[in-house]
């Protein structure tokens, strides 16, 4: 029987007082769509790049898309400016970065009906109270119906 | 028995819309209801009766502004225009303040007030963020403004809607007895800015290239679209104003407004549909319905009588109690509740203590204190609480202590100037 802990690869991981720009870093060199945020090797939540990219992006221009366009392209820049400072932790919060969570020891189908609850693209898999990696949901279709 | 009821009812209402702990359509909706299950006012009354039931004058003028409203900001004029009289100012704060307060007071005459701070307050947090100033007094004198500037025409601030139809007062009226005091108000409000904001004020000139670098001209998305609705805001503010030789109603004016520049528009409607408030109309309906009731069953013949008898048909003392209890009250509930109970004992103090003299002064009155009184406090009027919480998403909060304390400032001072006025231009003048 295939367990959540096969499945599971490997994410990258950032401490929740890592600097904001590393984990923004993180996502752009290393190619992920998300990084794992972790406080002593529990894991808190995750950043994803959609998470990040509506943190980067002022609320203002959330308020009103017109604005984007008044904006000259170099005006990207500004947006990095806005995670100077800002730790990882802080990115938590406008990510929506709560991810289910499944021991290593959890059956695919345990892992297919936690991620279908939750609506979540992604599932965490721990054990021993350790963040091992995750489980997408294209890994996890892509093994099931090779099943 | 059924007086008690309408009453307790009505009450309970009230205090559940000023707690704001159950939404306030639901309570509006549920206290129609009762008031109609219970036959205080019966289905002909309250859908067919504009004394007793929905003023269905006030729902179509607020739909057709709606639409018409949902049409123009889909053109980016407000934010052009913003952008572009920042740039004008050179960067200079103070004087960005006073493009954006006039800007948005001009425009909350125009539009409803919820919807022009929804249209300035994002690219006003734009242009802070640019010189690096403190978005919270920008915003915060936003909201100020547009109550101000609401106040000056029949369709800029709902309780003046409501207060029209009942007194059958015209858009001319409004704009010749209440437009020249706005005016005054607003220059008093920008002469207070100087003060009330003057931290807000520091100048960065190396910051100011970073405003320039923005292109208003990219703001307007649809030309086409943009010149449409122009077009029709200028033919429905003259059918508004042209009541006397027309004859159409602000509702009919605004209806027509709206279905022609839908047809102008060509796109599926829904896209403008969605702007539409509906969930305000609903609340409105309710409210007609509860009031209708409460007229019914003669509470608020009484409520008239006992005011009558309290100012001892002093028109004078009427006129002031009517415009402090109006700001008072307007400062801690939703003056549109405030006005739709208000109106109906309004017509009869007009009736009661006219007597020989025009008594049109106290719906004046009742139109000063219910939007003035609104800027009091953070949650005196709607658009005070959308930018707080407009100014809370963009990372800027503002407490509501910090709204008040310049809110309630600035409606005292409007308020205490609108006194003299009264008493000048209606009774030493007038």
């Amino acid at each position: 029987v295939t367990r959540a802990r096969d499945l599971a690869a490997p994410y990258p991981s950032a401490p929740t007082d890592a600097p904001a720009t590393e984990v923004a870093r993180i996502l752009a060199e290393e190619e992920v769509d998300v990084v794992f945020i972790e406080r002593q090797g529990q894991l808190q939540g995750v950043v994803s790049d959609i998470g990040l990219l509506s943190r980067l992006l002022p609320s203002y221009i959330l308020e009103d898309p017109k604005l984007a366009q008044v904006m000259e392209e170099g005006a990207a820049d500004l947006l990095w400016r806005r995670l100077e400072g800002r730790r990882a932790a802080e990115l938590l919060a406008k990510a929506g970065g709560e991810i289910p969570q499944v021991d290593g020891d959890a059956t695919l189908m345990e892992v297919a009906a936690v991620m279908a609850g939750a609506r979540a693209p992604l599932v965490a898999v721990r054990e021993g109270g350790r963040l091992i990696g995750g489980i997408t949901s294209s890994a996890l279709l892509t093994r099931l119906l090779q099943a | 028995m059924s007086t008690a009821f309408a009453v307790t009812v009505f009450a309970v209402a009230y205090a559940l819309i000023a707690s704001e702990k159950v939404n306030r359509v639901t309570v509006a909706l549920a206290g129609a209801g009762l008031m109609l299950a219970f036959r205080l006012v019966s289905s002909e009354d309250a859908f067919h009766s504009t004394d007793f039931g929905i003023d269905w004058d006030v729902i179509f003028l607020l739909l057709g502004m709606m639409i018409v409203v949902g049409v123009m900001k889909q053109t980016g004029l407000f934010e052009y225009l913003a952008i572009w009289s920042a740039k004008k100012a050179q960067g200079q704060p103070y004087r960005i303040m006073v493009a954006l307060v006039v800007l948005t007071a001009f425009a909350s005459a125009l539009l409803d007030n919820v919807t022009t701070v929804l249209l300035v307050a994002p690219v006003t947090i734009l242009i802070c963020e640019r010189l690096e100033l403190p978005p919270a007094p920008y915003l915060i004198a936003l909201a100020l403004a547009s109550n101000i500037g609401g106040t000056a025409t029949l369709i800029g601030d709902p309780p003046n809607i409501i207060i029209a139809s009942q007194a059958d007062l015209t858009y001319l009226d409004f704009l010749s007895n209440l437009a020249p005091l706005v005016v005054l108000l607003l220059a008093v409000f920008i002469a207070m800015c100087r003060l009330l904001f003057r931290s807000a004020f520091r100048y960065r000139p190396e910051r100011v290239r970073e405003l320039m670098t923005l292109d208003e001209r990219e703001a307007i998305v649809d030309r086409r679209l943009l010149a449409q609705s122009l077009a029709v805001g200028v033919a429905a503010t003259a059918g508004f104003a042209l009541h006397g030789l027309l004859h159409y109603d602000p509702s009919v004016v605004a209806l027509l407004g709206a279905g022609v520049l839908l047809l102008l528009a060509n796109r599926p409607p829904l896209v403008f549909l969605r702007e539409v408030e509906w969930p305000t109309l609903a609340f409105f309906m309710g409210l007609f319905i509860m009031v209708g009731a409460l007229v019914k069953v003669g509470v608020i013949q009484s409520l008239a009588n006992a005011a009558a008898d309290l100012t001892g048909g002093r028109l004078l003392l009427a006129t002031t109690l009517l415009l402090w209890v109006s700001g008072l009250l307007s400062a801690v509930i939703d003056n549109i509740p405030y006005v739709a109970t208000m109106a109906p004992v309004t017509a009869s103090l007009v009736q009661d203590l006219g007597g020989d003299q025009d008594a049109t002064v106290l719906w004046w009155s009742l139109a000063l204190g219910a939007d003035l009184g609104g800027n009091a406090t953070a949650i005196g009027a709607s658009a005070n609480v959308v930018i707080l919480g407009l100014s809370e998403r963009a990372g800027h909060p503002i407490s509501f202590l910090q709204f008040t304390k310049y809110g309630a400032l600035v409606a005292l001072a409007t308020l205490v100037l609108s006194m003299p006025y009264l008493w000048l231009r209606y009774f030493v003048l007038g």
